[in-house]
């Protein structure tokens, strides 16, 4: 693939990544941002799994740097969790960013060794 | 967003899309440049795009901020490009995920703390911060 196809194809998938994101909040936010929460869980194993599987630069690219670099997110989270604490709950804003962490994290550990046993 | 079945015309989601496209080539530009010189290996990451990643998820988060705050002066579809779309390309959490699980699988303990810790509390402040200054700004 040449440079400017290989990089088409990241921009595409990005795209498909965005409204994945962007449906999966849609339906499932709510006074708890479930949704956001969810894709970016989902995108940590999933990454998880391409990076421990080795599956290639190409691959990496399209589908890592692109559809779960762009359904994944960090300001999404921030922000709901700041909404949650200028409505006075700012224990449930730390609990939602720690939740985030320790969970993606350990999702993504579980990815990679996955991927690496395949 | 109760009415969610209004946000989903050809228009918005072409808008989403096109946003996150932009934000996510903004963001591997960044990464390449905090990673030039010689390629890391295949699925490893170098402490300076550590650095970066941390750099932009709380530069986005601070845009986000502003974009919320000022969410009622735009039109729907041209927020929507910006907020979900571009902040929401441009930041990521499935490489920062992964790269602090590596991290951790190699023992590096404190670094994976730090990072973690360290791009959580920056994009929360950062998320405040970017209201403020949307507010302000009105």
């Amino acid at each position: 693939m040449t440079v400017v196809a290989l990089t088409a194809a990241m921009l595409a998938a990005a795209g498909v990544g965005t409204i994945v994101r962007y449906l999966i909040d849609l339906l499932l936010n709510n006074d708890f941002p479930v949704g956001t929460l969810a894709v970016n869980l989902l995108a940590s194993t999933l990454l998880g799994l391409l990076v421990g599987a080795d599956i290639g630069d190409s691959m990496s690219f399209i589908v890592g740097t692109g559809a779960l670099g762009a359904m994944s997110t960090w300001s999404a989270s921030a922000n709901e969790a700041a909404i949650m604490a200028r409505r006075g709950e700012g224990y449930l804003a730390i609990a939602y960013l720690a939740l985030t962490v320790l969970s993606g994290v350990t999702f993504a550990w579980f990815g990679l060794q996955l991927g690496q046993a395949l | 967003m109760s009415h969610w079945a209004a946000m989903l015309p050809l228009p918005t989601l072409s808008a989403v899309a096109l946003g996150g496209a932009a934000g996510s080539l903004v963001r591997w530009g960044v990464l390449e440049l905090a990673t030039s010189g010689p390629d890391p290996l295949p699925g490893t990451t170098t402490p300076g795009m550590s650095l970066a990643l941390l750099v932009i998820n709380v530069l986005g988060s601070l845009l986000l901020g502003v974009l919320l705050a000022r969410q009622d002066l735009m039109r729907q579809n041209q927020f929507l490009a910006m907020g979900a779309g571009f902040t929401g390309g441009l930041t990521t959490f499935s490489t920062f995920a992964v790269d602090v699980a590596e991290m951790l699988d190699s023992g590096r303990i404190a670094e994976a703390a730090t990072n973690g810790l360290g791009t959580a509390l920056g994009a929360l402040v950062a998320a405040g911060l970017g209201y403020r200054l949307g507010v302000v700004s009105r």
